[in-house]
């Protein structure tokens, strides 16, 4: 961990694993809905167009898993080569930088969303050096020589609800 | 016999006026010019000797400048004048690089200019509207305080809920590093995050290895 050093702002630093996993949690859930909106509207075009109802999850099935691979891949991959981070790293205040702290590219952004799942797989041994480690560097981050870090002012934010807090306690005990 | 001085004086000035008056008038002075040799007369004349002799400065002097310029036609003097061949020949930049802008420009009394300005009417000229879609709005944000102002006038609702779901995630980091780095007995100074992103002082120690991937 970061203790002891003296930051006026967390912007900038390691991200670590719990906000990490929050918005990783988050972008499987958006990509899901959101593929699942996209197929759902490919169903209602393909009974429109073929007159008889068509349940892209059952007789299309192979298709169907391709088109999730496919989805996710795109998903984690643009996102992360066009801005360094997906929504659920947005709603979290996340960015995905090269080790030196730089903007990753799209090979990087490719090689991440490909190992992403090596990491994940072996019953997630790979996600170990988040927690572990003091860059919280995952096996795709190693691969893809990338790391991620905070990219909102975490610090102030956090003083500023615990700001709130301290005043929201303070009007109730007057009350 | 007495003699008149004066009156011998008197008689011998008449004789000679006389005589010269006959001579003179017998004398035929193209002719004698013609025999004169005025080469060889004005080898014999010493010219060094009688320039030392002429006092240039009197002569000098004597001279009424103000009265010959009067005399000289000025008008007609400049009317002959090519000037654009005389412009031609000049040679600008260098006449340019010779002048001292700065010491032109140190003289200059800007007060005393921007007090002759009159900006009302300055200002009806400028098209307000021609000088702010000519403003790059987004590089004013960007380069200046004026966007963290903005931002900071606009916090809405969802700011803050953005800023409570991020706080309660940083603050379960900061929880779960604390209880791994107090497993670990990691101690000292940790780097905070990547080298382009914090301060020196911030990124002590070795940085994320690049070369193991």
């Amino acid at each position: 961990m970061t203790s002891g050093i003296n930051a006026t702002s967390r912007q900038g630093n390691y991200a670590g694993g719990i906000s990490r996993l929050a918005a990783f949690a988050a972008d499987i859930g958006l990509a899901w809905a959101s593929l699942l909106i996209v197929l759902g509207m490919v169903s209602v075009a393909l009974t429109l167009i073929l007159s008889h109802s068509v349940s892209l999850y059952h007789g299309w099935r192979i298709l169907t898993d391709v088109a999730v691979v496919v989805w996710f891949f795109l998903y984690f991959t643009y996102q992360w080569a066009l801005g360094g981070k997906t929504l659920g790293m947005a709603i979290f205040g996340l960015r995905v930088v090269t080790t030196q702290g730089a903007p990753i590219s799209g090979r990087a952004a490719i090689i991440r969303t490909i190992t992403l799942p090596l990491s994940i797989l072996p019953a997630g041994l790979g996600l170990i050096g988040i927690v572990l480690r003091i860059d919280h560097r995952g096996w795709h981050d190693r691969f893809a020589r990338t790391c991620v870090v905070y990219d909102w002012d975490a610090r102030a934010a956090r003083l500023l609800w615990l700001a709130r807090q301290q005043e929201h306690t303070g009007t109730h005990r007057h009350h | 016999m007495s003699t008149n001085p004066r009156g011998l004086d008197k008689l011998a000035q008449g004789i000679a006026e006389q005589v010269v008056r006959r001579v003179v008038s017998a004398l035929d002075v193209n002719a004698l010019m013609r025999q004169i040799d005025i080469d060889e007369l004005m080898d014999r004349v010493d010219l060094d000797a009688l320039a030392e002799r002429i006092d240039v400065d009197a002569i000098v002097a004597s001279v009424d400048v103000d009265a010959m310029m009067e005399a000289v036609d000025v008008e007609a003097i400049v009317e002959r004048v090519d000037v654009d061949a005389l412009v031609d020949r000049v040679d600008v930049a260098k006449i340019i690089e010779r002048v001292d802008v700065q010491a032109i420009v140190d003289r200059i009394d800007v007060d005393a200019l921007v007090a002759r300005i009159d900006l009302d009417a300055l200002l009806e000229r400028v098209s307000i509207e021609d000088l702010i879609d000519r403003v790059d709005v987004d590089a004013l944000v960007s380069r200046t305080e004026l966007g963290s102002i903005i931002a900071r006038s606009t916090t809405s609702v969802l700011t803050e809920g953005l800023d409570l779901i991020r706080s309660q995630g940083v603050g379960l980091d900061d929880f779960t590093n604390r209880w791994v780095n107090r497993i670990l007995r990691r101690k000292g100074e940790l780097p905070a995050g990547p080298p382009l992103l914090l301060p020196a002082a911030l990124t002590a120690g070795p940085a994320p290895d690049e070369a193991s991937p």
